[in-house]
């Protein structure tokens, strides 16, 4: 027998969390790149290195 | 006549016929229209392989591809008695195994640039949004009849446009479709730069295509890019679990590119150690495809499903910055959203060049590469928590 619920939720749920997922890395690597500009001197290295 | 004891003609069926020549035609476009050569050109070469009868190089049973032999002593007489092909042995314990994908993605790590998206960590939105062709995908193959859940799912993964986790999902849940839906997969990441942009160009207006973006991101550090792989990996080991072997790899090749002290780590798992694992990849996914298994209708559902995942996926990512662009004082292009079909970097291209003709001062590129980049990690997330629903539950 069909498992509707399953079907469900492949078919909703698991785009909804990869979007929930992919939000949340999204907020952490901003916070930490905002916690690592503040922070962090940049070296000759990174002064050197070309934008992008 | 022409063997020592027996000559193949007398087994060759049109199917044969019909599969040497698709393995012909992946070899031309290939090697002529160097469409994905890398993959296509072992591909075609194995599909040849395979379908020349009484080969033996593959061996192909009632139950199945049998391959488990307890010693390699026992490995050597079953192909010496021809119980088994050597392709069957490299089948078994480098895809079935899921070795050779997940070390191809560590190889993809080391050669992937993440600096598009740290400058614009909203990218990683996009590439969710993104995948959203792989739930319409799954939803229609189902409904279809023609597919169980396991292989509705591996169907719709194609449109994560990612190779890696496609090979993935697909040997852990429908592995006998495994042939079908890499070459389709593959086929169609070397054909996104002709499907893609009518799908764009139905969903944005040329208004919306000729908004501007400053064509520089902001400089990230190396401490950045050496944070990031780290911080993706926790994040999304924590969230899912089962994401863990392909964020894994993906994210510790990335690490060896970016740590300044591994390079010569870095070069080895992305050079020809990723070439070797590439060319066996493609090899094994050809001798999948004889004609008795290749010759279905399952098989030219898959071909209109994948077009239709593609477009969902595009169009997922063309919402998602639409959504976003409601939020934001500066808009962004919504056209980078579909970078997030991750089919790298085809799809940036294609956003690229579709931004050029909107607006010739547009430089899209490196926005655009920041949602492509996402994309992978999103593919592998959303390939993660598939296992994780249809998958026995292992512990550790």
């Amino acid at each position: 027998m069909t498992d509707w619920n399953l079907i469900a939720n492949i078919a909703g749920s698991t785009w909804g969390i990869t979007v929930l997922v992919c939000a949340i890395a999204w907020l952490v690597a901003w916070v930490v790149g905002l916690v690592i500009q503040k922070t962090v001197k940049p070296t000759t290295e990174d002064k050197n290195s070309t934008k992008g | 006549m022409f063997g020592l004891y027996e000559s193949a003609f007398g087994a060759l069926t049109w199917g044969n016929i019909l599969m040497l020549l698709i393995g012909g035609l992946l070899i031309y476009l290939g090697i002529a229209k160097k469409m994905e050569p890398i993959l296509l050109v072992p591909i075609g070469f194995g599909i040849i392989a395979v379908n020349l009868p009484l080969g033996g190089l593959m061996v192909f049973t009632a139950e199945g591809i049998p391959a488990e032999v307890s010693t390699f002593t026992g490995a050597v007489k079953a192909i010496g008695s021809g119980d088994l092909g050597v392709m069957n042995i490299l089948y078994t314990y480098g895809i079935e195994s899921e070795v050779i994908p997940l070390l191809i993605f560590l190889g993809i790590g080391t050669l992937t640039d993440f600096t598009p998206t740290i400058a614009r960590p909203l990218s990683m939105v996009f590439g969710g949004t993104a995948q959203l062709g792989i739930s319409i995908a799954f939803l229609i193959a189902f409904f279809s009849g023609m597919f169980t859940i396991n292989e509705a799912v591996c169907v719709g993964i194609i449109g994560g446009s990612d190779g890696p986790p496609t090979v993935y999902t697909t040997a852990a849940l429908a592995p006998q479709l495994l042939g079908p839906i890499v070459l389709i997969a593959y086929s169609y990441m070397a054909l996104v730069p002709i499907l893609q942009p009518p799908i764009i160009k139905l969903l944005t207006t040329k208004k919306e295509r000729a908004i501007y973006m400053k064509p520089q991101v902001r400089k990230v550090s190396r401490l950045e890019l050496t944070f990031f792989p780290i911080i993706i990996f926790i994040v999304a080991a924590l969230l899912v679990p089962k994401s863990v072997p392909l964020i894994g790899m993906f994210m510790f090749g990335n690490l060896l590119r970016v740590s300044g002290v591994t390079e010569r780590l870095a070069h080895a798992a992305g050079g020809v150690f990723l070439d070797v694992l590439t060319f066996l990849l493609g090899l094994t996914v050809g001798v999948l495809m004889p004609a008795e298994v290749f010759l279905k209708p399952q098989t030219l559902a898959i071909v209109g499903l994948a077009i239709v995942a593609f477009a969902f996926s595009t169009a997922g990512g063309i919402w998602g910055a639409k959504i976003v662009n409601l939020f934001l004082k500066e808009k962004i292009n919504p056209m980078i959203g579909a970078a997030g079909v991750s089919a790298i970097p085809m799809s940036a291209r294609v956003v690229q060049k579709l931004g050029q003709e909107a607006n010739p001062r547009n430089f899209l590129l490196m926005h655009a590469m920041g949602p492509n980049m996402a994309g992978a990690i999103a593919t592998s997330v959303h390939a993660g928590i598939f296992l994780g629903m249809l998958l026995p539950s292992i512990s550790g």
